[in-house]
């Protein structure tokens, strides 16, 4: 058991134990051990190939590990099904942006916050109501056709889709991806203001962006857990430097 | 010991047969991911063009081996050039349009020759085997499949021309960038999967009746042995091939011959069920 | 724009449409069967246009019903039941060739393939039954002859009572009515949102949560049923069933129906299959002109001069006329309520 595990407490939201995932002869996932705490903000950073993307569709169940167990809120939920995994509040913003083209921005919301069945009909409007306050940048799109946004604004509509859902477990797989500078900065203040009521993890490549997020960060390398501290002090190590090939991590 | 070796020759003849009927598809499927439903269409006119020309004294054998695929091949351009050609990457389409096509020729064929049966005489005589006799023409047939698994598998594996009918498959842009035109590599495997399905046809016309909407049999079985097969042209319809045909034999041999091609679709069945990409999608991956 | 117009439009125009068609002197045999048509094209569109669903073997379901409708008539000598049946016995195959595929998760491709393997293997067995052996109570199945002179519908508890000629085409429009108003409010309900998503993005809605397999299958049980029902309404106007109800060639001309009537409406298919029903009967009577040949052709010039394929156009059309109109929750009042190749709005 790794020493991140042993040092949670009973907190622990979310387990990744032994995780594995093979690809015919390669590894993507190995033998990674992860866990989290209630409310935690957690960075997961790593070179490409590193695992990260492959570790988000294993906890969202879209891979079925090869080996090992994922636990959420002291539940087995390995093998659960994609969409048993998301009833148990997990939600995942995709690395590219997947909507429902076809369907206004209004439509893609009402469909996010439908999703939790037990919500009546005014519930479901009060819960769009809600995420648009979240994200108000989104109140001005509704009306758009969703196929035909600009690849920003799709990042921002897709979490507030998935933020309608109301998850308690957000998986954000480079939400800064093709943003602006100031929508960077936007997008820093929101996921940390969405962080004091939810867990969140956040893939990304933009260190700055990183930095802003000031959380613990895990250094994925070769499907394996490298590092795993505060940012400040995975930066300065040696090792997590020389996997970013000399890459200064500004 | 000889009552053996009759069955083991029906059970290879319903092997090859049903090789024959799917190879044109599979190349067509393997090479160009398109889905000709009008494929048994292709072998009906194959069958007609064998019967016609040996009705008007064409040698049988020069109809069903140089004329139905050079019929059927240029028949295969045309269609190629005129509605294919506009929807490849689109699979659904592709299937729509073909069906639609199918439907066009049968119907254009009872225009043409009214809905009676049509055929011609077995040219070769019966063989005996021990006490059993057996057809001499099932040989044939068995023959012309195992020489024609054996072309196609040196054409592609080993032939310039199959690498980049190969190549192409995978990646159309590449191919292109090396010089050669992808529009005429996807033409050129059409237009000899058509041949192929017209050679079918002529050899198998001396043995079934053909009427208009022969088609449908043909398709049907085509179609799941292509698609049971998997991604690969040679070792996917091999593989399919024995699976059904043995299948359909066996519960023949217990039952009816109805009964026995029933057995044959439902076990297409749970093989798309079971294996979603086919047998080649599981095992033998990357064969030719 | 339509939007203006109370949603009772719609069908109150249509039901007007139905009760006067036999007074305009259009023969009410012939209108029957198309009538019976109509409701067989609604299946498919209903599936294809909502779910994305092109199934190639909706025949399977029409066959299945009208047969279930004969055998039971046969049996049991009153028709409440076997109408019923008539729904439920495709009813049920949809939900198991539906599960199977659905859970299986198969491609589209696939999808066509199997749910054509299960009409050939219906028009296979079928047609083989021919002979004493093959029996089911007091029907003997025929095999290729099929099953002749079975009792015609009545009114229900009233054996004595049949309803046959004009009463039969306005009870057939009575169902026709009732399906597509059904289909239509299904479409604009919670439900049919939710199928629309996952038509859009089955990836996007299982990680929201939503039971994908499960919503398909429901749809194409639904499908099913209908097209069942659609079969009992042309057993009790044939009166005969026949094999050929299974056939791939029933299946194709269900598919051309909804190409041509659009898909991703619901009337459109239903005027479709009525509209080359009836050009089927005018070919029917000569020689010169083969029906396949035509239908052929249709089909052909339809997948080619929609530029961008038939699916784009089901999502377009649907997702504006249906989806949008009934969000009264959201109140999203899109902009474009038509793009250039869709169906225009009135006819519904």
């Amino acid at each position: 058991m790794s020493e991140t595990l042993s040092r949670l407490g009973a907190d622990v939201v979310l387990e990744a134990k032994e995780l594995s995932m093979h690809f015919g002869g390669v590894a993507a996932l190995n033998n990674v051990n992860l866990g989290l705490r209630r409310n935690e903000l957690r960075c997961l950073i790593g070179p490409n190939g590193a695992g990260k993307s492959t570790f988000f569709r294993c906890i969202s169940a879209q891979y079925q590990p090869t080996a090992g167990e994922v636990w959420l809120a002291g539940e087995r939920c390995t093998g659960l099904p994609m969409h048993e995994m998301a009833r148990r509040g997990v939600g995942l913003k995709t690395q590219v942006p997947s909507l429902m083209n076809g369907l206004s921005v209004a439509e893609n919301l009402w469909l996010g916050a439908r999703a939790r069945r037990d919500r009546k009909p005014d519930e479901v409007r009060q819960a769009v109501d809600a995420v648009l306050d979240q994200v108000p940048s989104v109140s001005a799109l509704l009306k758009n056709d969703t196929g035909r946004l600009a690849h920003g604004q799709r990042q921002l509509v897709e979490l507030a889709v998935v933020l309608a859902a109301s998850p308690w477990l957000l998986l954000l797989d480079e939400p800064a991806g093709g943003l602006t500078h100031d929508e960077v900065e936007d997008m820093a203040d929101l996921i940390r203001s969405l962080g004091q009521a939810m867990t969140i993890i956040v893939v990304e490549h933009d260190m700055s962006f990183v930095r802003q997020l000031d959380s613990q960060v895990t250094v994925f390398h070769q499907g394996r857990v490298l590092a795993d501290g505060p940012a400040a002090a995975v930066f300065e190590d040696e090792r997590v430097r020389s996997v970013y090939l000399g890459r200064k991590a500004a | 010991m000889d009552q053996t070796l009759v069955i083991l020759i029906d059970v290879a003849y319903a092997i090859s047969s049903l090789l024959l009927v799917a190879s044109g598809l599979a190349l067509i499927f393997g090479l160009m991911r398109v889905i000709n439903l009008a494929h048994g269409e292709f072998i009906v006119l194959g069958g007609y063009t064998t019967i016609v020309a040996t009705k008007a004294g064409v040698s049988i054998w020069l109809a069903m081996f140089v004329l139905a695929p050079l019929v059927v091949g240029l028949f295969g351009v045309l269609v190629e050039r005129v509605l294919i050609r506009w929807l490849y990457g689109r699979m659904v389409d592709t299937m729509l349009a073909t069906w639609g096509l199918s439907l066009l020729i049968s119907g254009g064929i009872s225009t043409l020759f009214g809905a009676t049966t049509t055929g011609v005489s077995n040219p070769l005589p019966g063989v005996s085997i021990g006490e059993y006799q057996t057809g001499g023409y099932g040989l044939f047939v068995i023959g012309v499949a195992v020489a024609l698994m054996v072309s196609m598998f040196v054409l592609l594996r080993y032939t310039r021309a199959g690498l980049i009918a190969r190549a192409a498959m995978q990646s159309a842009d590449v191919v292109a960038a090396l010089g050669y035109n992808p529009s005429r590599i996807y033409m050129a495997t059409f237009a000899i999967g058509a041949a192929l399905s017209g050679l079918a046809g002529g050899v198998l016309a001396p043995l079934t009746g053909l009427t208009p909407t022969s088609g449908g049999q043909f398709i049907a079985k085509a179609f799941i042995t292509v698609i049971g097969g998997g991604a690969s042209v040679v070792t996917g319809s091999i593989a399919a091939s024995i699976l059904f045909a043995t299948v359909a034999k066996v519960v023949e041999a217990l039952s009816t011959p109805v009964v026995g091609e029933i057995a044959l679709l439902l076990t297409a069945l749970i093989l798309l069920r079971v294996l979603p990409r086919g047998i080649t999608g599981r095992w033998f991956k990357g064969a030719v | 724009m339509s939007r203006a117009l109370p949603a009772a439009t719609g069908p109150v125009l249509i039901a007007l449409i139905l009760a006067g068609a036999p007074l305009t002197g259009l023969d009410e045999y012939s209108l029957t069967l198309l009538l019976a048509y109509g409701l067989l094209g609604l299946s498919l569109a209903l599936v294809w246009g909502l779910g994305g669903i092109l199934c190639f073997g909706q025949a399977a379901f029409f066959g299945l019903g009208a047969y279930s409708y004969a055998v039971a008539a046969m049996n049991l000598g009153e028709s409440t039941v076997p109408m019923l049946l008539s729904v439920v016995v495709p009813g049920l195959l949809a939900a198991a060739v539906g599960a199977l595929m659905f859970y299986g998760r198969v491609g589209d491709v696939y999808l066509g393939v199997i749910t054509l393997v299960v009409t050939l293997i219906l028009f296979k067995f079928v047609n083989s039954t021919a002979g004493e052996a093959y029996v089911i109570g007091h029907a003997r199945l025929g095999g290729f002859n099929g099953i002749p002179s079975f009792p015609p519908l009545n009114v229900p508890g009233r054996p004595d009572w049949p309803i046959v000629g004009m009463a039969l085409y306005y009870v057939a429009a009575a169902v026709l009515w009732l399906a597509w108003v059904g289909c239509r409010w299904l479409g604009r309900s919670p439900y049919g949102r939710v199928v629309a998503g996952l038509r859009e993005n089955e990836l996007r809605m299982q990680l929201l949560g939503y039971d994908v397999q499960l919503a398909k299958t429901v749809l194409f049980t639904v499908g099913g049923a209908l097209a069942g029902l659609a079969g009992a309404l042309y057993a009790c106007w044939a009166e005969i069933v026949t094999p050929g109800l299974f056939s791939l060639g029933q299946s194709a001309e269900i598919i051309v129906w909804v190409l041509v009537g659009g898909v991703g409406t619901l009337l459109g298919p239903i005027f479709g299959a009525m509209g080359l029903g009836a050009l089927k009967m005018a070919l029917g009577g000569q020689q010169l002109i083969d029906n396949s040949l035509v239908m052929g052709v249709i089909l052909v010039v339809f997948v080619l001069l929609l530029p961008r394929g038939v699916a784009p156009l089901a999502q377009r059309a649907w997702v504006r006329l249906w989806v949008l109109r009934g969000d009264a929750t959201l109140d999203a009042q899109h902009p474009h309520h038509t793009r250039p190749g869709s169906r225009p709005e009135g006819g519904e």
